[in-house]
């Protein structure tokens, strides 16, 4: 059987091709949505245990009072004081800015309280206090990566389903192109008494194979991509980001792969059996 | 002594096997009356209104030899296509070996298909196959052990004499050498009925004659044959059972019959 599957895939020429590109498309688009759903939910995750929040003051508050404030509040395990001088000049050195410019970062206070469960509580009395312009901490920032997470898996799923019914469709034209040119052989062979699943078996198994190819070459792309993800969240958030956060998401492109190689086989085995039911007599 | 011993025990021992060959025919003969190879009861066949076969009804006997004869949509084709299931009547029972094709489920079809053997009138040889693979590929699929698979297909190769063709492609084999590997192909699996549709259809008179003293003699090694053809010259040439039909109604069935006298 398995040498009739070598033959017809052979046989489909160049529509075999056409049939695994499109195929490697849609796990691309696919396994980029879950890849970036798969990253942003750890990342999620991690930030949901974060104990730590950044206060920002207006100009006319003392800083060193209200921070002695902040630091003696229960539950209040550390606080930082960062003067706006020293962030501006820190943000000087890091890029090019016209000595015109004025300053506008405000002053930052960042505390970190003993647990998880008394961030909010914390905040909320923070909140109060005069001076304080905006308290930035991480669930503000989850709720936005929940946002965008959600948008990507809306129009990922509708692009990638939308390219899937595409491959469907092709992968059983492609599969009619293989019975039209084993139309003789075919005959003979059903009416030698040769069973149904020897006949149906390798033009299955082609699916398998566009499947199995397909995936493979989708996930070059998508390595790629989770590479540069994480250099840019490290850049970016690297020091929310708990060590050897990477590495163990890499583990998790393998189980990608095994995904996008059921997704294939589930999309071009539909093609092929839609195919060999609608234009295949046995 | 011993010689006149030794002559009298290989006279006897040939006797003997003459005898025993004889007797062996008559068995052979005497199961072939008793047995149903094929039996068609009232079937009627329509195609999208159009009557192939109108209440067509006949036996054939295991190891009968019989031609089934009328012009082009007489309704020939039509009753090969039941035999082998690849149509069903509309109305009416077709019995093949005493199994009823027409209820016969479809996972049964392939096991039916396997006890008979189909020559076409196109060969259907597969032009990239030699002789020999062309032969064997269908034993192949059936799952079928490969020593036994060499061993039927030179048997098979040996029947229609094309052994020392096993090796060539259908392009450089003559019209009537490529019908002899489709009849090989065709009785390879050692099949008790061989149903061949107009198998000399695209061959001159003399191959045509050719082929029908093959079907003949695969018929005297025990198989059931059933020709569909109209070609009257051959028909009339081998006297055997002429079964006529025209516009899906048998007409005449005759036992040694000829198609002129028929039609």
């Amino acid at each position: 059987m398995i040498n009739e599957t070598a033959q017809d895939i052979w046989r489909g020429g160049w529509s075999n091709w056409i049939v695994i590109s499109i195929l490697t498309s849609v796990l691309v688009i696919f396994g980029f949505v879950l890849q970036v759903s798969f990253g942003l939910n750890v990342i999620g995750q991690k930030l949901t245990d974060q104990m730590e929040f950044s206060i920002y003051l207006s100009s006319d508050v003392d800083i060193k009072e209200l921070a002695l404030k902040i630091g003696k509040m229960p539950y209040v395990k550390r606080i930082e004081v960062i003067d706006k001088d020293i962030a501006w000049h820190e943000f000087k050195k890091n890029f090019t800015v016209s000595e015109d410019f004025q300053n506008p970062l405000p002053d930052t206070i960042h505390v970190r309280v003993a647990r998880p469960d008394y961030l909010k509580s914390t905040i909320a009395k923070v909140r109060k206090m005069p001076g304080v312009v905006d308290i930035n901490y991480a669930p503000g920032v989850l709720g936005f990566i929940n946002k965008f997470r959600n948008f990507l898996q809306i129009i990922g799923t509708g692009i990638a389903t939308l390219l899937a019914f595409v491959t469907i469709v092709i992968t059983g034209n492609t599969i009619q192109l293989v019975i039209h040119s084993r139309q003789n052989e075919i005959e003979v062979l059903r009416l030698m008494g040769v069973d149904d699943w020897y006949i149906r078996g390798p033009l299955i198994l082609q699916g398998v194979f566009y499947a199995i190819l397909a995936s493979t070459l989708a996930i070059i792309p998508l390595f790629t991509l989770h590479t540069f993800f994480w250099e840019t969240a490290q850049n970016f958030i690297g020091s929310i980001l708990p060590t050897g956060l990477p590495q163990y998401c890499a583990s998790n492109i393998f189980r990608i792969y095994y995904i996008l190689l059921i997704a294939g086989i589930v999309v071009s085995g539909t093609g092929c059996i839609w195919s060999t039911k609608k234009y295949l007599k046995i | 002594m011993f010689d006149l011993f030794d002559k009298t025990c290989t006279t006897l021992h040939i006797a003997y096997r003459r005898d025993y060959a004889k007797q062996h025919k008559f068995i052979r003969k005497l199961c072939c009356g008793l047995k149903k190879m094929i039996q068609l009861i009232n079937v009627t066949k329509i195609y999208n209104e159009l009557k192939a076969l109108d209440n067509v009804s006949f036996e054939i006997s295991q190891g009968d030899i019989v031609f089934l004869v009328g012009p082009s949509g007489a309704g020939k084709s039509t009753i090969m296509k039941l035999l082998y299931r690849e149509e069903k009547p509309t109305s009416g029972q077709v019995f093949v070996s005493s199994v009823d094709v027409s209820r016969l489920p479809n996972s049964q079809t392939p096991l039916l298909r396997r006890r008979m053997g189909i020559v076409f009138q196109d060969f259907k040889l597969l032009p990239n196959k030699t002789s020999y693979e062309n032969v064997a590929y269908p034993l192949y699929a059936i799952g079928m052990d490969r020593n036994e698979i060499k061993k039927r297909v030179h048997g098979a190769l040996k029947v229609v004499s094309l052994t020392n063709k096993a090796n060539d492609f259908p392009k450089s084999l003559s019209g009537g050498e490529r019908q002899r590997v489709g009849i090989a192909r065709a009785i390879a699996q050692g099949p008790s009925l061989l149903i061949a549709d107009e198998p000399t259809g695209n061959l001159d008179p003399v191959t045509s004659m050719e082929i029908f003293q093959l079907l003949e003699r695969i018929n005297q090694r025990g198989t059931t044959v059933i020709v569909a053809t109209h070609n009257q010259q051959m028909v009339d040439q081998m006297r055997k059972r002429v079964i006529n039909l025209i516009n899906g109604r048998i007409i005449s069935d005759v036992k040694i019959g000829t198609y002129t006298a028929q039609v």
